[in-house]
């Protein structure tokens, strides 16, 4: 089954695309790869989901933000290419969780993302190399940001 | 694949070399002058340098905007031994310009020895592990949500590692705080050696692996920590001694992060060209 049609199914609502909050490009394709920015957990209203894992957020809290952040990627990656079905497979995902210095387990954090990423594309074009790390801080203490790069089909 | 010679990117060269001779000599009683930021100024733009691409890049500047540059450095890899952090690394200015090189050199090849010597074949990093006695810890198993290694194209895009020891017990802590550098370099190395065992395990052998791309080293460290290059110099070390200094070198960031999965101290991931 295609991602668009998944996504359909599985009832996902997409938020609207965000703009760039700085000096950069949601998305920068080069060849039949997408490298896409660092995105946060933006919500279809248009906020975003704040807060130290650890402390303000718990690991449900930050593994929901997570698959925000993937909800927010995937409504990037179909404004920039008309539709997710020209997404091939994921590649790579570096997953920054904002939490406390003591918190270890920013893989079931980053799993929010990685679970959606592998319902929409499948088992194997879902499922990428990927880091997870905790950051001291992210822009307008967001819980969760995320890049990642995708193969485009050719 | 091995490099060619061009002759239009020497002849190119050339060009833009003649012009550096010419930036170089003394300007009489400069009208306006044009800081190139390689410790010399000139008193005319050189209009035919950015329309043949030359090789100190495209000068573009009108008159009315002067742009710095910084100062052109030459970062030279240190023996094997002593310290090769960012900070650590002997920096320095070059007493020749590279093109006034490059000219003398496309002047020797012209000479009659106009043959390459292209670059040593790949394939001989498993024989430089075995040479080196490095035994690979086992490869990290996928998981629902992780792949260790993907591979794109003639990239190879891995997963990022976290330190563990040889026995297989995690290196937890805070660098700069519960461990000294000398053992989150320790730890950056055992990260490296755990992505050159999943890389083998997706490749079959580490010989199709053609060059480092690019390397993240990232370490758990209070803010105050500075030393993040020297850490991940573990990591970056051992891939020059296995892939050699023409291949093992990629581009690189070493940053601190606030904490990591289980309380690791550093955790590395890295981007490969592979044949």
């Amino acid at each position: 089954m295609n991602p668009e049609a998944r996504l359909a199914e599985l009832k996902l609502e997409l938020p609207t695309a965000p703009k760039p909050a700085g000096v950069y490009k949601p998305v920068v394709i080069v060849g039949n790869l997408a490298y896409v920015s660092g995105h946060g957990p933006l919500k279809p209203d248009k906020t975003s989901i704040t807060g130290r894992v650890g402390a303000d957020l718990d690991l449900e809290g930050g593994k929901a933000a997570a698959r925000q952040v993937g909800l927010a990627i995937l409504a990037t990656l179909r404004s920039e290419l008309g539709s997710l079905d020209r997404v091939k497979r994921l590649i790579k995902t570096l997953g920054m969780v904002n939490s406390t210095s003591d918190f270890r387990e920013h893989p079931k954090v980053i799993n929010g993302y990685s679970e959606l990423m592998a319902e929409v594309f499948g088992p194997d074009n879902g499922v990428g190399a990927r880091s997870a790390v905790g950051m001291g801080s992210l822009p307008g203490n967001i819980a969760v940001e995320i890049e990642a790069i995708f193969e485009l089909n050719s | 694949m091995p490099r060619k010679f061009q002759p239009f990117a020497w002849i190119r060269l050339v060009w833009s070399s003649s012009f550096s001779l010419w930036r170089n000599a003394p300007a009489s009683t400069p009208k306006r002058e044009f800081q190139t930021g390689a410790g010399f100024a000139f008193s005319k733009p050189p209009r035919l340098v950015p329309l043949l691409g030359g090789a100190r890049g495209g000068f573009r500047s009108k008159p009315e905007r002067t742009i710095f540059l910084p100062k052109r450095e030459t970062c030279l890899p240190l023996p094997k031994g002593e310290g090769r952090g960012e900070g650590e690394g002997r920096v320095i200015s070059p007493a020749i310009p590279i093109s006034t090189l490059a000219f003398s050199l496309t002047l020797l090849l012209l000479c009659g020895c106009a043959t390459t010597n292209p670059p040593k074949p790949t394939g001989q990093a498993e024989a430089r592990l075995v040479e080196l006695k490095i035994q690979l810890p086992p490869p990290t198993k996928p998981s629902a949500t992780l792949t260790p290694v993907v591979i794109s194209g003639n990239l190879a895009f891995v997963s990022g590692h976290i330190s563990r020891a040889a026995d297989g017990k995690l290196i937890t802590g805070r660098v700069g705080e519960d461990l000294d550098v000398a053992a989150g370099k320790a730890a950056a190395r055992q990260c490296g050696l755990a992505i050159l065992a999943s890389l083998r395990q997706e490749l079959g052998s580490l010989d199709r692996v053609k060059r480092v791309v690019k390397v993240l080293g990232m370490v758990n460290c209070p803010p105050g920590f500075k030393e993040q290059p020297a850490v991940v110099n573990g990591c970056s070390e051992l891939f020059l001694d296995v892939f050699g200094k023409e291949r093992g070198l990629g581009a690189r960031s070493a940053v601190g992060v606030g904490s990591l999965p289980s309380h690791v101290a550093v955790e590395v991931e890295a981007i490969f060209e592979i044949e």
